[in-house]
C-alpha cells in the first residue's frame, strides 16, 4: 500500500520449506562471512559474476528466496547508480567500473544469504553461540523479533489514519513529510509501551543479567550442514583459483 | 445502501477468509456482525470503506463500486473506527484530535469549530477539550474516538469491537451512544464477539460469521430465542438467558425474551403465576 509498508516487507522473515532454512545458522554465517571477505580479494568481474551466478542458483533452488533477494537489490538502486557514476568518473574504464559494482552486489547477497533464511529463533541461538554478552545478544534478537509486529502495527496505523481522511501521497514535499507525523507518533508510543511490557515480562520470568542461561533448543551440526559448507568452499576456492586466461587460451586451441 | 455482492476475499495467496458474502444494508439499520476470533469480521468491515477490495465480487456504497472509488472519498461517507482506536491518537489536545479529521476532509474553519463543539458536547467531552487525549481514561478515549468519527457527519458509522477492553459501565454508555447515533439517522455496522452486549441491543440485525461464511442473517430476538446452536457452531457462547429459555421450553413453558428487562418481567410473572 504505502512505500514504508512495502519496504518493511523486505525485512520480514518468512519461513519457507527449503534446504537453506533448515541448515545450521552458524554454517550460513560462516559462508556469509567468507563471501564478504572474498569480495575484497577477487577483483576480476568475470570471477565475481560466476560466483554471483552460483549464489543466485542457490537462492532459487535451495532457498526459494530469489525474488526477495532481487527485490532487496532493487531497493539499493540509488546506491548502485552512485557507485557506477563515481567509479566511471574516476577511471573512465568499464571494467574498473563493473568490478566494484559487482563486488558490492555480492556483498549484499552474502548478507541476504544469512538474514533471509535465518529465523529470529535461530538468529538468537547464533548470537549465543558466538558467546556475545547476553544483554547484546538478547537486545538484538528481541529487536529482530519485533520487526514483524512493528510492521503489522504500522499497517494498522496507516489504515486507521487513512480512514480518518489522511492522504499520504498528496501535497508538496513538506506536507508529505508532515503526513508521516500521524503515523510515527502512534508507532513510537506503541513501541515504548511494548518495550516496557517486554522488560516486565523478562523480569517476571527471572531474567538476571550475568547469570548463566541454558538453552531449550540447541544447535547441532548434521551431515547436510557439513556437505553444504564443504561444497560451498570447493566452489568458492575453485572460482578464486580459476585461471581465466589459461581457460580462454585452451578454448582457442 | 451498502451492498456486498458475492464477495470473496483472500490475503495474498492464502485461503479465502471471506466466502460468498451477500449483504444488503439499508439506511437507518443497526447491523451487528458476530463471530469468533479470526472469523473475518475486521476483514469484512475494511471492505466498506475500500481499505480492502474484494478478490471476487463487488461492494457498493450508495451505488459507488469500492473498486473504482478512492478510500478518501469513501471515508467521507463511511467512518471506520478500528479496534482500540485510542492507539491512533497523536495530537496534544482533544480538540486537535477531532480537528485533524475535519481538516483532512477539507472543512472550513467555522464549520470545523461548530462541528467540534457539537460532537464534544454530545459525548460529554467538552470539558476535556484542552487535555491531552493520552491522559483520558480508557472509556473517555473510546468515546473520543467515536466522537471523531461522527464529526465529519458520515452517513455510515462502522465500529470494530467497540466494547473491547471496556468495563460494564462504559458498555452501558456505549449502548446509549449507539442508539443516539441511529436516532441521528445514521446507519451503524458493528463487529463484536461480545454477545451480552448485542443481547442488550434487540433492535440489531445480526449477521453471524463462521470461518468467513454467513451462517445467520436475521433478527436478534429470533437468534437468541430459537437458534442458540448457531452461535455455538460459530464458536460463541450464547447469552446466559438463551440457555434459560431452552430449559424453560423443555419444561413446557414457551417464552420469548427480547432483552434483560423483558426477561426479568416475564420471569417475575412466571413466578407470580406459579
Ligand atoms: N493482514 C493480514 N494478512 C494476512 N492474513 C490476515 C491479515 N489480517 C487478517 N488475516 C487473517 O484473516 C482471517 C480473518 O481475520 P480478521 O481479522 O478479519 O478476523 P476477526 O473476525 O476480525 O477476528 P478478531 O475477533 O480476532 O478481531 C484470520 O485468519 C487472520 O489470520
Ligand atoms: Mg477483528
Amino acid at each position: 500500500m504505502s512505500v514504508i509498508s512495502r519496504f518493511s516487507k523486505v525485512f520480514l522473515f518468512e519461513e519457507k520449506d527449503a534446504l537453506l532454512f533448515r541448515l545450521d545458522p552458524r554454517i550460513k554465517l560462516i559462508k556469509s562471512i567468507i563471501l564478504m571477505v572474498i569480495v575484497f580479494f577477487i577483483q576480476d568481474p568475470i570471477k565475481i559474476g560466476i560466483l554471483m551466478a552460483t549464489l543466485l542458483v542457490e537462492f532459487k533452488i535451495l532457498g526459494k528466496v530469489l525474488f526477495k533477494v532481487l527485490r532487496s537489490i532493487l531497493y539499493l538502486t540509488p546506491i548502485l547508480i552512485l557507485i557506477i557514476v563515481a567509479n566511471y568518473l574516476a577511471t573512465y574504464d568499464i571494467i574498473d567500473t563493473l568490478s566494484p559494482l559487482l563486488r558490492f552486489l555480492l556483498f549484499v547477497m552474502a548478507v541476504d544469504l544469512f538474514f533471509f533464511t535465518t529465523s529470529p529463533d535461530d538468529f538468537s541461538l547464533t548470537l549465543e553461540a558466538l558467546r556475545l554478552p547476553m544483554t547484546i545478544s538478547l537486545s538484538f534478537s528481541l529487536a529482530l523479533r519485533f520487526i514483524p509486529t512493528l510492521s503489522m502495527e504500522l499497517n494498522d496505523i496507516i489504515e486507521a489514519q487513512i480512514s480518518r481522511g489522511l492522504q499520504l501521497d498528496k501535497g508538496n514535499i513538506l506536507t508529505r513529510i508532515r503526513n508521516y507525523i500521524p503515523l510515527l507518533i502512534p508507532l513510537i508510543v506503541l513501541s515504548i509501551k511494548r518495550s516496557i511490557e517486554v522488560a516486565e515480562a523478562l523480569e517476571i520470568r527471572g531474567l538476571r543479567p550475568g547469570v548463566k542461561r541454558t538453552s531449550y533448543k540447541t544447535l547441532v551440526l548434521s551431515g547436510v550442514d557439513y556437505a553444504y559448507i564443504i561444497i560451498s568452499l570447493i566452489i568458492i576456492i575453485a572460482i578464486y583459483l580459476l585461471e581465466l586466461k589459461h581457460l580462454i587460451s585452451l578454448a582457442k586451441l | 445502501m451498502i451492498i456486498f455482492d458475492n464477495v470473496w476475499f483472500k490475503y495474498g495467496d492464502r485461503d479465502y477468509v471471506l466466502k460468498n458474502i451477500n449483504i444488503t444494508i439499508k439506511e437507518g439499520e443497526i447491523v451487528c456482525i458476530l463471530g469468533d476470533n479470526g472469523a473475518g469480521k475486521t476483514t469484512l468491515l475494511k471492505h466498506i470503506n475500500g481499505l480492502l477490495k474484494p478478490s471476487k465480487g463487488e461492494v457498493y456504497v450508495d451505488k459507488l463500486n469500492t473498486k473504482e472509488t478512492s478510500v478518501s472519498d469513501l471515508a467521507k461517507k463511511v467512518a471506520l473506527v478500528f479496534q482500540y482506536p485510542e492507539r491512533m491518537f497523536f495530537t496534544e489536545s482533544v480538540w486537535k484530535e477531532v480537528e485533524f479529521a475535519l481538516a483532512n476532509f477539507g472543512f472550513e474553519e467555522d464549520i470545523r469549530v461548530h462541528r467540534i463543539r457539537k460532537v464534544l458536547n454530545m459525548f460529554w467531552l467538552w470539558e476535556y477539550r484542552d487535555r491531552s487525549p493520552f491522559t483520558l481514561s480508557g472509556g473517555e478515549q473510546r468515546r473520543l474516538a467515536i466522537a471523531i468519527a461522527l464529526a465529519w457527519d458520515p452517513k455510515y458509522v462502522v465500529l470494530d469491537e467497540p466494547t473491547a477492553g471496556q468495563d460494564g459501565f462504559q458498555r452501558e454508555i456505549l449502548i446509549d451512544i449507539i442508539r443516539n447515533i441511529v436516532y441521528r439517522e445514521k446507519t451503524i455496522i458493528l463487529a463484536t464477539h461480545d454477545i451480552e452486549f448485542v443481547f442488550e441491543l434487540p433492535e440489531c440485525r445480526i449477521i453471524v460469521l463462521n470461518k468467513g461464511e454467513i451462517i445467520y442473517d436475521g433478527s436478534s430476538v429470533e437468534l437468541f430465542n430459537n437458534y442458540p446452536e448457531l452461535l455455538i457452531e460459530a464458536g460463541l457462547e450464547p447469552p446466559s438467558l438463551s440457555k434459560l429459555i431452552q430449559t424453560l421450553r423443555k419444561e413446557g413453558k414457551y417464552v420469548v425474551f427480547k432483552n434483560y428487562d423483558d426477561a426479568v418481567d416475564k420471569i417475575y410473572n412466571l413466578i407470580k403465576g406459579g
